[in-house]
């Protein structure tokens, strides 16, 4: 039996996706066990666990669920079993699925006058369970995908040197394309005796953010240069809705042209601290709901204690 | 609604502080956008169509090859020798060192934009009127332009002086394209053994045509191009004649010529077009019924 792309819903933990295009694949380590003196074998013994990804490609509508796992995955070791079990990913396409998915790319590409698509790649370490279910379903109504040629683009760059040695601010006018990308390591760790991992071990991760603009200028210096990008998303009642930002250092500087174009300047931005924003306290609410005081006593004549 | 017979319906054209109504025989203009489909795995249907480029216009007319006169054609602007503003354009362009592209404003019948001209032909041919063609894109620019704007209303543009323009249209008759024919020298041996090849052939007609490429630069969170660059441009004659060059080489050199196109009065200013490093592409022969044996060669410039 054969199946269309509309009988086969993409769904992470349990919400459907808008995906235009999904893949699931899944691997098995096997390697071939040679004895010496053997050139041929029939044996192939599994080196590690099973395993395998989902990549899929989706429409941005508003506010993006993925996107919180770029500064949340990972983040709170202490938490231990508990913490991962938040962060894991469910998925379900078509009615195959798996338990224990952890996003480890995730991009979002911004050209011109184009819907704005995200691209993910979800791994996960176990086995695809489950049977092929064909759906049959209306596609929904009053779907808005955000358009890029709505986007707001807010940036910051530290100013350069001139060859007088004077400052020399980097002023960049147009923002012609680009793509944020984000990447992070996540190792299975498993124990003895058993194919599926007990844990995961989060890695680095990285977000760079890739522009073309216009002002050539050949400036990097050894340290790189402080660049902020920060490109707001909007909906067609012009409300910002999702807001990607790469605050990081200029690296990579990119010139280039060919016959019949124009000139093209790249720079990539790559941000390293990706930890979700510091934990404050922003009022403590007392028995009766009002703000109180921080640290214990009294709000009378005497203080706090 | 407005209702409009085509001879209210002039096509202007602004350049500069030029305006200059073409004689236009037909006149087309589209506006579109790319509104597209996008669908979802896992649902039937789409969910509606967005957009996935800017808005763009063409506009296309066919006009009479006018040179001399006071309207629709004679000298443009400080431009030296006589011709109608697009092919005053043309020539302005595919010589231009500058890369920034502005357009100019075309008005049809009321609906009026900056368009990018990119492409241009005429034909010449014996003992017939020339006659022209044109083709402009829309682009738009910034974040306020658009491509297009205004609606249909009468639109008549300065009355045409009809007996002023009676000598002002490029016509065969006194067009001589001698500088374009094949020459195809003999050796003596040849002529020895016997009828040779003739030496010069006799041109019956040319086909003009030179098209332009723009780059319009789209940035995030704007519609319309930032800029548009003009980056090359490449023109073709087609030459009809008798002689058939067998000779073609390989690595064909080029030179430099110019197309000299008259109206009815021989003595009037002419409507010159250069071609810079002509260079022969190809050539063709065929035979039809109550006809002669007729050859086609091409040549080619870039610019």
């Amino acid at each position: 039996m054969l199946y269309t792309a509309d009988n086969a819903k993409l769904k992470i933990n349990n919400e459907e996706i808008l995906a235009s295009n999904a893949s699931i694949s899944l691997g098995a380590n096997l390697s071939p066990n040679y004895l010496m003196t053997q050139r041929h074998t029939q044996s192939q013994v599994a080196g590690n666990g099973i395993g395998g990804t989902l990549t899929f490609s989706y429409y941005l509508t508003g506010k993006d669920y993925f996107k919180t796992f770029i500064t949340g995955q990972g983040e709170r070791p202490d938490r231990g079993a508990s913490e991962l079990t938040t962060q894991k990913m469910s998925g379900n396409f078509g009615g195959l699925n798996f338990e224990s998915g952890f996003l480890t790319s995730y991009s979002v590409n911004f050209n011109q006058n184009s819907p704005a698509i995200a691209n993910a790649t979800v791994n996960f370490f176990d086995s695809v369970r489950g049977e092929f279910v064909a759906t049959n379903a209306q596609a929904p109504e009053g779907t808005e995908v955000l358009n890029i040629s709505k986007a707001v683009i807010e940036s910051d760059f530290a100013a350069g040197v001139a060859e007088d040695g004077t400052s020399a601010p980097f002023q960049v006018d147009n923002f012609i394309a680009g793509t944020y990308n984000y990447n992070s390591e996540v190792q299975p760790v498993y124990l003895m005796d058993q194919t599926i991992p007990s844990d995961v071990s989060f890695g680095t991760k990285v977000v760079n953010m890739n522009f073309e603009i216009d002002n050539p200028t050949g400036y990097l210096p050894i340290s790189g240069s402080d660049a902020k990008i920060s490109v707001n998303l909007k909906n067609t009642a012009a409300q910002t809705v999702e807001n990607f930002t790469c605050s990081g250092v200029i690296n990579t500087r990119n010139l280039s042209s060919a016959a019949g174009d124009y000139i093209k300047q790249t720079i990539n931005v790559t941000q390293n601290n990706l930890s979700a924003g510091d934990t404050f306290i922003a009022a403590i609410i007392d028995n009766l709901g009002s703000s109180g005081c921080v640290g214990i006593g009294t709000t009378g004549s005497e203080g706090n204690i | 609604m407005a209702t409009v017979f085509y001879d209210k319906a002039a096509v202007e054209l602004t350049f500069g502080s030029v305006t200059q109504k073409l004689l236009a025989t037909d006149c087309s203009l589209s506006f579109s956008n790319s509104m597209q489909p996008l669908y979802s795995i896992g649902t039937k249907g789409a969910l509606g169509q967005f957009p996935a480029a800017a808005r763009q216009g063409d506009l296309s007319f066919n006009f009479l090859t006018t040179i001399t006169g006071e309207n629709g054609g004679g000298r443009v602007g400080g431009c030296g020798v006589a011709g109608n503003i697009v092919n005053y354009l043309a020539s302005g362009i595919k010589n231009s060192t500058n890369s920034h592209a502005s357009g100019v404003q075309i008005k049809f019948a009321g609906v009026s934009g900056s368009g990018f001209l990119n492409s241009y032909g005429f034909n010449v041919g014996s003992n017939t009127i020339s006659t022209s063609s044109a083709g402009f894109t829309f682009f738009g620019s910034g974040d306020q332009v658009a491509p297009v704007s205004g609606y249909i209303a009468e639109f008549a543009g300065n009355p045409a002086q009809t007996g002023m323009l009676a000598t002002g249209v490029a016509h065969g008759r006194y067009t001589n394209l001698d500088t374009f024919r094949t020459s195809i020298a003999s050796t003596a041996a040849e002529r020895a053994i016997g009828p040779t090849a003739q030496e010069n052939g006799t041109i019956f007609s040319a086909d003009y045509s030179i098209s332009f490429n723009h780059v319009p630069v789209y940035k995030v969170g704007q519609e319309f191009p930032t800029t548009t660059f003009y980056t090359t441009a490449q023109e073709s004659l087609g030459v009809t004649e008798d002689v058939f060059n067998s000779g073609l080489a390989f690595d064909q050199s080029g030179q430099n010529l110019t197309m000299q196109v008259k109206g009815l009065n021989a003595s009037a200013e002419v409507m010159e077009v250069g071609l810079s490093g002509a260079t022969q592409v190809s050539t063709a022969m065929s035979a039809g019924m109550d006809d002669i044996v007729r050859t086609q060669k091409n040549l080619t410039s870039v610019y």
